[in-house]
């Protein structure tokens, strides 16, 4: 196996494991409460 | 029946995305955003979650959010995400899926005299927009903090010109939004504007000097699964490529460079076929084969 695929793949299982330790943290849902709200500092208001 | 070229597939693909990305089409008449469930989710591209039509999360806006509040100062969800996002595509992202790129390929198609900017500048320029990725996005959030132990989004808030750009219809819209408009919002606007006004003169000036999510996917450039490849074998060194290219890459000397967006105009403008893209685990053996081999003519 070449050194790029072995790249490749441990980035997939880091970023596989990132998101599912990212979602125990609470991470996933302060994105969604984020998102849900407009963001007036994003369209210059606040 | 006439030839749809190269650049109008792209140009209708991004389209798509747009409208993919942006189709919560109520928001834009009733001047509110959307707030189901798939906001969870990030999409891979800059696109304000507080536009309108926004059916998914800015990752670059959830990263400063999750890491400028009291409980993180890392976010693994959403760098996971952004991770999965290079591997799979890298700056391909860019080329073919961003809304912002596409709106500054069409204002550089209006057709007015071009800046080329001197090649040292440029190169020197480049550079900045991981400044920007550094200080704005990640440094500045996790640092200063309010008496409440809350940071900011520094990047969103004082620079993000998509934003501002998914602000305007909600602000038309919304006149408790207008009523509350005021120095911010002018300065945005002159960045938006400038901005604005560069893409028809400069190719994608955003995304060249400023964009800290084109940054972030350079550097998965070398080895995202899509990958732009050169048979150096049928290479007769002509420089096509190089003069198309909208990035001003190096395609002989590094294809896969970490300003390549994907576009493909180097492949369209190959005359020897020798430019190909490919995607998977798998690596082109030819490719690797070459590695090494001067190029004919350079």
């Amino acid at each position: 196996m070449s050194r790029k695929t072995v790249i490749r793949i441990a980035v997939l299982l880091v970023a596989v494991l990132f998101i599912v330790i990212g979602v125990f943290r609470d991470e996933a849902a302060m994105v969604l409460k984020k998102g849900r709200d407009i963001c007036l500092s994003c369209i210059g208001i606040g | 029946m006439k030839k749809v070229s190269q650049e109008g597939k792209r140009t209708f693909i991004q389209l798509l995305f747009a409208a993919f990305f942006n189709g919560y089409a109520a928001g834009f008449i009733k001047g509110h955003i959307f707030q189901g469930k798939t906001k969870i989710l990030c999409v891979p591209v800059l696109n304000c979650y507080s536009c309108p039509g926004a059916l998914g999360s800015c990752p670059i806006g959830s990263l400063q959010a999750v890491i400028s509040s009291r409980k993180h100062r890392f976010s693994f969800y959403v760098l996971g995400m952004i991770m999965l996002f290079g591997l799979l595509l890298g700056r391909l992202v860019c080329g073919f899926l961003c809304p912002f790129g596409l709106l500054q390929d069409l204002l550089h198609k209006i057709p007015i005299k071009k800046i080329k900017i001197n090649e040292k500048v440029d190169k020197v320029l480049r550079y900045f927009k991981y400044v920007v990725l550094a200080i704005l996005v990640i440094l500045l959030p996790i640092l200063i903090r309010d008496d409440f132990n809350m940071g900011d989004t520094w990047f969103c808030k004082y620079v993000c010109p998509a934003g501002t750009m998914a602000g305007i219809p909600l602000i038309l819209a919304n006149p408790a939004l207008q009523s509350v408009i005021g120095f911010l919002f002018s300065w945005k606007m002159c960045l938006l504007l400038i901005v604005l006004i560069s893409s028809t003169l400069i190719h994608r000036p955003f995304c060249k000097y400023l964009c800290p999510l084109g940054a972030i996917y350079g550097l998965f450039s070398r080895f995202s699964l899509y990958q732009m490849d050169l048979d150096k074998e049928k290479c007769v060194g002509c420089h096509k490529c190089e003069q198309v290219c909208p990035m001003q890459v190096k395609c002989t000397q590094n294809i896969n460079s970490a300003e390549c967006i994907r576009c493909g105009r180097c492949k369209a403008a190959c005359p020897e076929n020798a430019i190909d893209s490919t995607f998977g685990f798998k690596i082109k053996r030819e490719s690797e084969k070459n590695h090494g081999k001067d190029i004919k003519g350079s």
